[in-house]
């Protein structure tokens, strides 16, 4: 999952907080997932570290994001509809999927068949 | 007599370069060509092995070259700390590369640290032989006793009133070794964590490939290092372990002592080689991954009948 600023977006933190806000609530990002520090995120942003740091204290004040001492910063139990194994999968599934050429229709009925 | 002698000193690292070198031939089509830092890789690891051939021979200079007997002492005595020294010395270097940074589409989500690209097997190696280090160097300290000089590099064995004594890779020796184990832990952080730092390329699994390449590099160089340490360890007490002597028991005749390891001299020795063999062997391994893999257009002009 790929996080990208524009200069139209509006604030950079506004623009991380909702970004992450989706991925949360689209079930692409699954409870108790761990997000990049801080630091990290900034850096590869090229924005200040006090922007992440604005936007992860907000998703936290919404109930999306939980901060624990010596586990990072991670998604919360009650935000996201699906575990962090099955967002996973999920995302493997596509991945894989992708670089077959499978369309979206092929990977649905392949999940149903195995349902 | 002399090339005798160069082949006692240095037989374990032609064997430990013979090895990296082929192994890094029959790996090499696998492996995807090191880009970044190219020159450096070469020279800290290229550079540690020639440094540490070159430091054994140095050991036996005595036989050619007369100086005090501190200097000689000193020389020989610097073995045991050498690996480590080169191989601080080659993380660094390694850590200090700074490749070309490729466009980047954005910033993934998923957190970076100084294992993210590091194989599982990579790091139980250097557990695994820092712990064997650690426990060895922790035995022969307790065996060690104080010589005349009230340093602890003294193994002695008590026959009746009197002992018979031969040095040991006591606490005199290893105290240096045991504080360069952790500059060399650290710096081996430290290489990986600049590794893992930089934002993703846009052509995230290329870049994750060459990230991966760097991390084993960083880790056969501190593996190479704690191998060679191991092996001047288990040299030592091999040689320590062959202590014995005969006393004259009066009318009872004759009787031997010999440490109570003395069964492991062959073992010790034969593990002692192999760990400064597969040391070496990872350096040269290093080395050689900054030799451009071979390009696809000459292969196939190669393959065209004239």
């Amino acid at each position: 999952m790929i996080l990208a600023l524009s200069p139209e977006g509006g604030s950079p933190a506004r623009q991380i907080h909702d970004q992450i806000s989706g991925l949360i609530t689209t079930g692409r990002l699954g409870r108790g997932e761990r997000l990049p520090s801080v630091r990290q995120l900034a850096a590869d942003l090229a924005v200040a570290p006090g922007t992440v740091a604005k936007a992860y204290h907000s998703l936290e004040a919404d109930g999306l994001l939980v901060t624990r001492v010596g586990s990072g910063t991670r998604v919360s139990d009650d935000a996201a509809p699906v575990s962090s194994a099955v967002a996973q999968a999920a995302r493997h599934l596509a991945t894989a999927a992708r670089d077959e050429g499978l369309s979206l229709e092929d990977v649905l009925r392949v999940l149903r068949s195995s349902w | 007599m002399t090339w005798t002698l160069l082949w006692m000193l240095l037989w374990r690292h032609l064997a430990g370069i013979v090895l990296g070198a082929l192994a890094w031939a029959v790996r090499r089509r696998g492996l995807p060509a090191l880009e970044a830092g190219r020159a450096m890789t070469a020279a800290a690891a290229g550079g540690a092995v020639v440094l540490l051939a070159a430091c054994s021979v140095l050991g036996a200079m005595p036989l050619w070259v007369e100086a005090p007997r501190e200097v000689w002492s000193a020389v020989f005595g610097a073995r045991y700390a050498l690996p480590l020294v080169l191989g601080l010395a080659a993380l660094i270097a390694l850590g200090a590369v700074r490749p070309h940074r490729a466009p980047s589409a954005g910033a993934t989500l998923a957190p970076r640290t100084w294992r993210s690209f590091l194989e599982v097997r990579w790091l139980s190696a250097l557990l695994l032989t820092l712990v064997l280090v650690l426990v060895l160097t922790l035995a022969a300290g307790t065996a060690s006793r104080p010589d005349e000089d009230g340093e602890y590099t003294r193994y002695v064995v008590h026959v009746g009133s009197g002992t018979l004594g031969t040095g040991i890779y006591g606490w005199h020796h290893s105290a240096l070794p045991l504080v360069l184990l952790m500059p060399l832990g650290a710096a081996t952080w430290w290489a990986l964590s600049r590794i893992a730092r930089p934002p993703l390329a846009e052509a995230e699994p290329a870049d994750t490939a060459k990230r991966r390449r760097r991390s084993a590099n960083v880790a056969r160089v501190a593996l190479g290092a704690l191998l060679l340490h191991l092996g001047t360890i288990l040299t030592s007490l091999a040689n320590t372990s062959r202590l014995s002597g005969t006393f004259s028991g009066g009318d009872r005749g004759q009787f031997s002592i010999s440490t109570p390891f003395a069964a492991l001299s062959g073992a010790l020795d034969v593990l002692g080689a192999v760990a400064a063999c597969a040391g070496c062997a990872l350096w040269v391994f290093t080395a050689l991954t900054a030799v451009p893999a071979p390009s696809v257009s000459r292969s196939r002009r190669s393959a065209v009948p004239s």
